[in-house]
């Protein structure tokens, strides 16, 4: 799976794009769990962002939404366009 | 209704250019229009402009949505979004919207609905206030 990084989340990691390499599908929260571990750089941003699925918001922004192996999926921080 | 955006890393023009109202044609009473400018200080330090980021594709996919869901609360004919990224200078615009409506209340509802809306919900983000 492909995890796209924006704003503070690139900045915290130094790189926009993560790989995590999944067969099955996943949660949110497993997702979560392998940044936790992974990139536990990331964990503060948990409570504020949003987690987006191929250019979509996930309807589901619960941990038990799930994504496939093959999204595109993006941790989206707090926006502030305008 | 009819919908137009734009993302840009180039300088939005001033005045931002607009189609020519159809003569005879023409069913729109109203056009309501905004530009959000990049002030010249970000929580009260003097800064010389802000750098923008965005996560195009489902920006402009969430842009296209929230228009058409505020159109069927306030319809209108009409929108054209064009945001910047990249860096922006103070006193440069950010984003310019132009709402064409039958009446001014749609109008004004719509453009207002957007931008609270755009705040929250579109993947743009300003990353950085470069200070002076």
């Amino acid at each position: 799976m492909k995890i796209l990084l924006f704003a503070q989340a690139r900045k915290l990691l130094s790189r926009d794009t993560l790989d995590w390499e999944i067969e099955t599908p996943q949660s949110v929260n497993s997702l979560w769990e392998w940044l936790q571990s992974e990139h536990p750089a990331l964990l503060p941003l948990r409570a504020s962002s949003r987690i987006a699925c191929n250019e979509s918001y996930l309807q589901d922004q619960s941990g038990e939404g799930m994504l496939q192996p093959n999204d595109v999926v993006a941790i989206i921080p707090p926006v502030s366009g305008g | 209704m009819e919908i137009s955006l734009t993302l840009t890393a180039e300088k939005l023009p001033r005045p931002f250019p607009l189609p020519e109202f159809p003569g005879e044609e023409c069913t729109s009473g109203a056009l309501a229009e905004f530009t959000g400018i990049v002030r010249a200080e970000e929580g009260g330090v003097p800064i010389r402009g802000l750098q923008y980021e965005l996560y195009e594709p489902m920006a402009l996919r969430e842009m296209n949505r929230i228009l058409e869901e505020l159109a069927l609360l306030h319809p209108c004919q009409r929108a054209i979004v064009c945001h910047r990224y990249g860096f922006i200078p103070v006193g440069e615009a950010a984003i310019y919207i132009a709402v064409f409506a039958r009446h001014r209340r749609e109008a004004f509802a719509l453009l207002s609905g957007f931008m609270d809306r755009l705040k929250s919900e579109v993947p743009i983000w300003k990353v950085e206030a470069l200070p002076c």
